[in-house]
């Protein structure tokens, strides 16, 4: 157990993230009213493509997910609207929240409450469920649906597959938006998207040094902008300056929370309406310092032993970027270079989170066993089993990411605390803030 | 022995069947996942392909591998496999489709060392205008692993009589099919469904000329007399005792939408064209598709509803697999077209075992309500 205490210091880059995230929701009511354009859809990858569209926004399906999910009984009556339209429980209970905001009338309301008609539908298939709440979206409130097939696997004929949809996809977004589409915009947005996912990556790496300048509830806020804005220069800006800052936290030694007496991985995802789970080790001293969703954001080379390396700043690939073409090609080679949320379904992985663990120096973790996520848990029990024979512990526990009617707050923090006691960890005095600063 | 009973026994006895099959041909079986997976490449380099199917059973062995909220055709099929039933099969074929089975397909290679196991994309929006060549292309992947596993190469004339033979096999299920669009059908849906089964778990040419010994059988064949004519909607569902149960309360079930049925043989014969690969990728874009592979243009939907009407259908059971996704997706959207044309609808929402007590009133009251309309 490492007991050295570590100098702290608040993330400067911090309000530029917030004031990115505000800007993203005002730009969705801002376009709209100035005629551009509004795209709906989850902005999984391929991001840079939207971008010779000049003047367009693209709030997801629906700017309004993280107010809600802070609002247990606003979330409940949303999942309740779902259910009342013949869905199941048993559908992601992300994807649920936003359909319901669909059905609610919510999801296309600003908040002086004008409605806008998006113009169509853009969607990826790296998650399926993704792809049928494009289709779901799509009927509902009578748009078009571009849909970009993503094979899971880099093969020559996946890429040519996925460059040849994006190709006719720029003519069809021509002809359903009657705007013609910019290719200088296209190469912009490309060479942008890449180095922001370069940038990402490259700052994970750094949470793999002692003590680590973030842990897990600093970066999946950080992270935000890049969720929705990566081929945006403002997302980049903002990258740059955290890569900075945090080369300069590793140089000086500034800590993520002052101790990190166990280094600790989480996988999978956290209950939205109970982000504060990510601070719990706090209390004893510990961080969480990795977990495989931030990693999906990120320019990868995912080596067969798990190992991830920071993939190639476009520079050093080769690849010219000199018109539309070339372009596109690029901006596939992109989306198979990005982390696992680009490609869900590439399990098997338990050797990736054994070799993440050891290569982010954890010694042990937890693994959130989310009823609300299919893509996430192909695999999650092998991976849970991997990480123990590899001489991890780890603890489990059971949610549904957006649905807060399947978890219990008393039980799992009984559960984790219970966890953390049995890997020799007490409760320091003065340890823990209050209250997450991370929120989604 | 007549061939209905013959194929009822080959399902209720297909670990043995296998296994028959393999000292018979010294040969080997793959299990295969989803029903995308070109069986026709297996055949012609001399596998057998069974399709992995679950048992119906309370399920205490999967937890450590599986979370207990993934649909009942994964976990029974995962028991299946942790229970040492499928000890015979040393390759598996996944053509990608749901995460559920993805699960199952990765927990049993690691944990059961298989000595061969490949997965490959099928497109999504399967009527995109590039799908063709690039699921071409993933098929000519896959032949070229098999032979790599093999150490054999797919001979082109070979491939050319596997095809035939398989389109033969999907012709004659279609044929038996038709013969319940009559007013009293020769075979129930429970039978049918049994059929079809048999056909994914045995030797093809075999199961081909039982086909041709049952039509010759089923003229002048009938079956009891029934209440209303059914259509089942749904996914992965093999379990006949569900249909028999159903069909005890007077349904006959005459059609349906599902992979262990309609699906899995619909959709056309392959062309027997110079590139054989591209014939066989066509006939899988265009066969009847699940919700995985329809997500742009619903081209499920006037399907289920031409089946509807060439099938005479009176009511429609939505049998959707507790925890499957894809299908709790389309759900609303199929109901609200098929209450559009007037069909009588009910969804049971099924898993590894069969709420009996609670279903029986259901199913009842459902016959009552169709009734109660055609009189
Ligand atoms: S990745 Fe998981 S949580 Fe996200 S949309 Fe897909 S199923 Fe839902
Ligand atoms: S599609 Fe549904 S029934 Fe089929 S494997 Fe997936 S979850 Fe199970």
């Amino acid at each position: 157990m490492n007991n050295t205490k570590y100098e702290t210091k608040p993330i400067e880059i911090w309000p530029k993230m917030k004031e990115l995230r505000r800007w993203h929701f005002k730009h969705t009511w801002e376009t709209a009213a100035k005629g551009g354009t509004v795209i709906m859809g989850m902005p999984e990858a391929l991001l840079g493509f939207l971008a010779g569209l000049g003047d367009y926004a693209y709030p997801s399906y629906g700017p309004y997910f993280t107010r809600m999910i802070k609002d247990v009984s606003a979330t409940i009556e949303c999942l309740e609207t779902v259910e009342a339209h013949g869905h199941t429980k048993d559908m992601c209970s992300v994807m649920r929240v936003y359909i319901g905001q669909l059905y609610m009338g919510l999801a296309t309301k600003s908040p002086q409450g004008s409605t806008i008609k998006p113009k169509f539908i853009f969607q990826v298939t790296n998650c399926h469920t993704m792809a049928q709440t494009g289709q779901l979206f799509s009927d509902y409130l009578g748009i078009p649906y571009l849909s970009i097939d993503l094979p899971y696997k880099s093969t020559p004929q996946a890429r040519k597959y996925v460059v040849n949809q994006l190709l006719e996809g720029i003519e069809w977004m021509e002809k359903v938006t009657g705007k013609k589409y910019d290719d200088e915009k296209l190469i912009e947005g490309v060479k942008t998207e890449w180095k922001v996912e370069w940038l990402w990556a490259a700052i994970q790496m750094q949470t793999q040094n002692i003590p680590s300048p973030y842990d897990l509830r600093n970066t999946w806020s950080l992270r935000m902008p890049l969720l929705s804005m990566r081929e945006r220069p403002e997302t980049l800006q903002y990258l740059e300056a955290l890569y900075d800052e945090t080369k300069w936290r590793v140089a000086n030694q500034i800590s993520a929370r002052g101790m990190e007496r166990m280094r600790l991985f989480f996988e999978g995802f956290p209950p939205y309406y109970y982000i504060q789970i990510l601070k719990q080790p706090e209390q004893y001293g510990c961080i969480y310092v990795i977990n495989e969703n931030n990693l999906g954001h990120g320019l990868w080379d995912i080596r067969p032993d798990g190992t991830y390396l920071v993939g190639q700043p476009l520079e050093k690939t080769g690849l010219p970027i000199r018109n539309r073409e070339e372009a596109i090609e690029a901006e596939v080679e992109l989306a198979f270079h990005r982390g696992r949320t680009s490609t869900w379904y590439s399990a098997p992985r338990h050797h990736e989170v054994v070799k993440r663990a050891k290569d982010w120096k954890c010694e042990a973790g937890v693994i959130a066993l989310d009823r609300g996520c299919h893509g996430y848990q192909v695999s999650i029990m092998e991976s849970k089993k991997a990480l123990q024979e590899a001489g991890f512990p780890v603890g489990t526990f059971e949610h549904s990411q957006s649905d807060p009617r399947e978890f219990s707050e008393a039980q799992t923090v009984d559960r984790m605390e219970s966890f953390f006691e049995s890997l020799g960890l007490e409760k320091l005095a003065g340890c823990g803030p209050e209250k997450a600063e991370a929120d989604e | 022995m007549d061939a209905l009973t013959k194929l009822q026994n080959i399902v209720a006895n297909r670990h043995e069947y296998a296994q028959n099959w393999k000292r018979r041909n010294n040969g080997k079986v793959a299990g295969v996942f989803c029903i995308y997976v070109p069986e026709e490449i297996l055949h012609a380099l001399g596998i057998l392909s069974v399709r992995v199917f679950g048992s119906r059973e309370p399920d205490d062995v999967t937890e450590p591998y599986i979370t207990s909220w993934w649909c009942a055709h994964c976990r029974g099929s995962m028991a299946e496999v942790l229970k040492g039933k499928y000890s015979y099969i040393e390759g598996l074929v996944y053509a990608v489709s749901c995460p559920h089975i993805f699960q199952v397909y990765n927990s049993w290679a690691r944990q059961k060392g298989i000595e061969y196991a490949y997965d490959f994309s099928v497109p999504e929006n399967s009527c995109n205008n590039f799908a063709l060549d690039f699921l071409s292309a993933e098929f000519g992947d896959f032949a070229h692993s098999v032979e790599a596993w093999l150490g054999k190469k797919l001979d082109k004339e070979v491939f050319s009589q596997s095809v035939e033979l398989f389109n033969r096999n999907r012709q004659l299920l279609e044929e038996i099919y038709a013969l319940r669009k009559s007013d009293n059908p020769p075979i129930s849906g429970s039978e049918s469904m049994e059929v079809v089964m048999a056909g994914m778990s045995m030797d093809k040419a075999e199961h081909t000329q039982l086909l041709q010994q049952l039509l010759a059988e089923l003229p002048g064949r009938a079956v009891p007399h029934h209440r209303a004519r059914l259509m089942l909607l749904g996914s992965e569902n093999d379990d006949v005792g569900m249909v028999k149960f159903i069909e005890s309360y007077g349904g006959l079930v005459v059609t349906d939408d599902l992979c262990v049925g309609s699906r899995y043989f619909g959709g056309g014969p392959i062309a027997l064209d110079s590139d054989l690969l591209k014939a066989t990728a066509t006939r899988y874009l265009n066969r009847p598709h699940c919700p995985q592979k329809d997500i742009v243009e619903r081209r499920r939907i006037p399907r289920i509803l031409q089946q509807i009407q060439d099938y005479r259908v009176q009511g429609v059971i939505y049998l959707l697999e507790k925890f499957c996704e894809p299908h709790a997706y389309d759900l609303p959207t199929i109901k609200a077209e098929l209450d559009k044309k007037g069909i009588t609808f009910l969804i049971l929402e099924t898993d590894l075992t069969t709420p009996v007590g609670q279903f029986r009133t259901r199913v009842e009251a459902f016959m009552d309500l169709i009734e109660a309309k055609v009189s």
